[in-house]
């Protein structure tokens, strides 16, 4: 009997007759082989693809480019510098941020810098300024914001501007807790009158019902109390009553804000810039100049005061506002000259323009009659510097009123638009502007405070939603979460010139571009 | 070496995956709170992609050198294979916050994010080989004692049977030489040769030699029905036969079955097909097992091979306009 086979030998011999099996690939190893095949076909095509489709440049963006730039979206060398492997060298392989924020979005768009003082500064933020990219991101997205730019751009070099003014060791971070008070705040807090103001007026009076009187207003006034248009009407002139038509509530005219503040995008007052009309206006940013022929003349007509020469008595007569002492001189002679005339020698009528010819004075009273105007018209000159330094602070030198500051803008490095606001009243923003909860004592006639609550007042609304905020009054409040971004208030370029719109000359691209040459990207 | 062989398979799967984990995680974890990313074309950025693609190709070079394995060299060391594909495992875990941190979490355009993808993936198929490696091969050891080479299953089961022809049709079948009809014909003709080994478990017997069949009449005919109609097709084609005797419970019945019909000196032999039956169970077994364990490797080829194109496209490009 032969021994039983071992099982070992028992598995060999299944092999039996094709042992060569080894070298016949198994389904796994073929399934390698065309995993390596798909994958080198995957990437001819692509290549293929990359080199001959002409929007292959899509496969390597880092999203849709933003509105304004949609028509580029494909095109990469519109904006970015190519650069070729001959354009590498040792010193610059790495430096692909470099190579990458290479733009030249120059081509189409001027910006100019930010201020020219920053190159002088030199440092390691002076070239930061010199690349667009590294503020305005794109390939955010169609509706990506290229403006709406975070912080940390901003605060990298003026983190220490309070420590710059002197007036805050602390660092700037944000607005919601770090940023200064406005500066004109700063120089004049609340209760302080502001004296770069050179005008005096109270609100206070003139948002008053009635806008009470102690005495009259001229001898046509018939009585003191509050004031009615009849009753200026009576004092002054029909435009008086004109003015205030839906104002007076028959107990008194009651002034609203709207009734001397007007948007830039309004209907200019009639009469008014009258060329203005049918032209395009401003979007509502900001107020314009308050106007005294619109808003003042009404209630504040100026003229030249009664004269008196001798025992004769000349009439006073209108003047306009806005005049140079020699042109007030001017009017205030021939004024005075045309009411000595008519005073003491009606023939003199003649002179005037198809009058008779034959009442001309000889030399020697007409050099009488010419001393007469000249001490009536020093004299009225007395009377009208009187009357305009009931408004205005009276000017150096030769000046018959010191010149006015521009304060339709009060935050010239800042944007506000007052159309955006227009929600709220204007006291919320503006203390000290409505209607006072009494008759204000008399006089009041000193150049206000600034009318503008402080920065606080913003962060109610715009500050990080829930953050503590202490408002003017003391109250404490929760922040509405309303956007505050630097660039939410604050421009950039052109810093220099700030009130410098968008359309201002210096960010005019050099040289325009033809149709052709714009969708290419420029040239 | 990382992954000691006396751990047990469920504490390797978790330091595989923890790592794996905590490669990708760790990054992130430090960068977020502090909001200190590295920008992809920052200087540290191209650093971080250039490394990324130096271990991606030598990562790939593990190809070539499997292929060529019995190339050697000098210093021996860096020639092994084994070591090799150690440091292709930990250097592919290891790349995962390199490209992560590269790509800065995000996927970028349609190529970055083709090859982030590819790539993402190619490390998800990786880590699957890694673990199943780790767990099969002793599931197979356990479950499948008489394995046999996973490719040559068919073929070996079918050798059961008989020889293959050389040009196969319906008139010209696998011929009916193997040990199934040789034990079939030692049981049911007559005049079996002395001295004749059959191998049965235990090693074999030596089947005495008689002069008639052992097996006759209508018991022959049930048997001979029975390889015909079920052990035969279940060898040739495994569980696609759909034969009872995929289920190991099926099967015994149907042997026990069996058995009461034949005189107990047939049972070695009916022994012995029972355990061809049980065979071609396991080595069914052993096929699925040997796909969960091999299969990956093509997904893992063919990803990296797709994604080591892409990402010379990629940083060619980059170069061009980064």
């Amino acid at each position: 009997m032969r021994p039983p086979r071992s099982p070992s030998r028992d598995r060999s011999d299944r092999f039996t007759g094709f042992r060569g099996y080894v070298r016949i690939p198994d389904r796994y190893a073929t399934a390698k082989r065309m995993a390596l095949l798909a994958a080198l076909v995957l990437t001819g095509l692509w290549l293929i693809v990359e080199i001959w489709h002409p929007q292959a440049a899509a496969f390597h963006t880092h999203g849709e480019l933003a509105n304004p730039h949609a028509a580029w979206d494909h095109q990469c060398a519109a904006c970015h510098v190519q650069h070729d492997i001959a354009d590498l060298s040792w010193s610059n392989v790495l430096d692909a941020n470099g190579r990458w924020h290479k733009l030249t979005c120059t081509k189409c768009h001027a910006g100019p810098a930010h201020h020219e003082s920053v190159k002088e500064m030199g440092g390691e933020w002076a070239g930061f300024h010199d690349r667009c990219s590294n503020c305005h991101h794109d390939h955010g997205g169609r509706t990506n914001s290229l403006t709406d730019i975070s912080d940390n751009h901003c605060v990298g070099c003026h983190r220490d501007v309070p420590h710059a003014t002197g007036s805050d060791p602390s660092k700037f971070g944000a607005f919601a807790s770090d940023h200064l008070e406005f500066r004109a705040l700063r120089d004049f807090p609340a209760g302080q009158n502001y004296t770069p103001r050179k005008l005096k007026f109270s609100h206070a009076v003139h948002m008053t019902p009635g806008m009470v009187t102690t005495t009259r207003l001229n001898d046509k006034d018939e009585r003191s109390g509050p004031l009615t248009a009849k009753r200026l009407k009576e004092a002054y002139s029909p435009e008086a009553f004109d003015r205030f038509a839906g104002l007076d509530t028959g107990s008194g005219v009651e002034l609203k804000c709207a009734s001397c503040h007007q948007l830039d995008a309004q209907l200019p007052p009639e009469g008014l810039g009258a060329a203005l009309r049918g032209q395009p206006r401003a979007e509502g940013a900001y107020y314009l100049p308050v106007n005294y022929d619109a808003s003042c003349k009404a209630c504040h007509p100026i003229a030249a005061p009664l004269g008196k020469v001798f025992s004769l008595e000349v009439k006073g007569f209108p003047l306009p506002h806005r005049m140079e002492r020699k042109q007030l001189t001017e009017l205030l002679g021939g004024g005075y000259a045309l009411g000595l005339l008519r005073a003491e020698q009606p023939g003199a009528e003649a002179l005037l323009p198809g009058g008779r010819l034959d009442g001309v004075p000889p030399n020697r009273e007409l050099s009488k009659f010419g001393v007469k105007v000249g001490s009536l018209a020093v004299n009225g000159m007395v009377g009208v510097k009187a009357a305009c330094a009931k408004c205005h602070v009276p000017g150096k030198d030769d000046k018959l009123v010191a010149p006015l500051p521009q304060h339709t803008v009060w935050f010239p490095h800042a944007k506000f638009n007052h159309v955006s606001h227009r929600g709220l009243t204007c006291a919320e923003c503006h203390p000290g502007t409505d209607r006072p909860a009494a008759t204000p004592a008399y006089p009041i006639n000193e150049v206000e405070p600034i009318a503008i609550r402080g920065v606080d007042s913003c962060r109610a609304c715009h500050a990080p939603a829930g953050h503590e905020v202490k408002l003017p009054d003391t109250t404490v409040t929760r922040a509405a979460g309303v956007r505050h971004r630097c660039t939410d208030c604050h421009r950039y370029h052109n810093g220099e010139q700030p009130l410098h719109g968008l359309g201002s000359t210096t960010r005019d691209p050099r040289p325009p571009q033809t149709l052709a040459e714009f969708l290419k990207g420029g040239k | 070496m990382l992954l000691s062989k006396n751990w047990s398979v469920g504490r390797r799967v978790s330091v595989i995956l923890a790592a794996t984990a905590l490669a990708a995680a760790l990054p992130y974890a430090v960068m977020r709170p502090l909001n200190a990313w590295v920008e992809p074309s920052s200087t540290a950025g191209v650093v971080l992609g250039l490394v990324g693609l130096v271990v991606i190709v030598f990562e790939m070079l593990l190809m070539l050198r499997k292929r060529y394995r019995r190339v050697r060299g000098w210093p021996p060391l860096l020639w092994n294979v084994r070591l090799w594909l150690w440091v292709h495992v930990v250097l592919g875990v290891a790349v995962l916050p390199v490209i992560l941190v590269h790509g800065k979490y995000g996927f970028g355009g349609i190529l970055p994010a083709a090859t982030m993808a590819l790539f993402l993936a190619t490390i998800a198929s990786g880590v699957w080989g890694l673990v199943v490696q780790q767990w099969l091969p002793q599931e197979l050891i356990d479950e499948v004692p008489d394995e046999t080479v996973a490719s040559q299953v068919d073929r070996v089961a079918a050798g059961y049977i008989g020889k293959k022809p050389a040009v196969w049709s319906k008139e010209h079948d696998r011929d009916r030489t193997g040990e199934v009809f040789r034990l079939l014909e030692s049981l049911t003709l007559e005049g079996a040769e002395p001295g004749e080994v059959l191998p049965v478990p235990g090693g074999g017997a030596a089947v005495e030699a008689r002069s008639e069949a052992l097996v006759r009449d209508k018991p022959a005919e049930e048997l001979w029905l029975f390889c015909e109609g079920i052990l035969v097709p279940y060898l040739e084609r495994g569980r696609a036969s759909l034969s009872p005797l995929r289920s190991e419970y099926e099967a015994r019945r149907r042997f026990a079955q069996l058995r009461q019909t034949l005189p107990a000196e047939a049972f070695p032999a009916i022994d012995r097909l029972e355990q061809l039956a049980k065979y071609r169970r396991e080595w069914d077994t052993q096929r699925r097992v040997n796909a969960w364990l091999h299969a990956w490797v093509p997904a893992h080829v063919g990803l990296s091979a797709a994604m080591t194109g892409l990402m010379f496209v990629h940083a060619v490009r980059a170069l061009k306009f980064w």
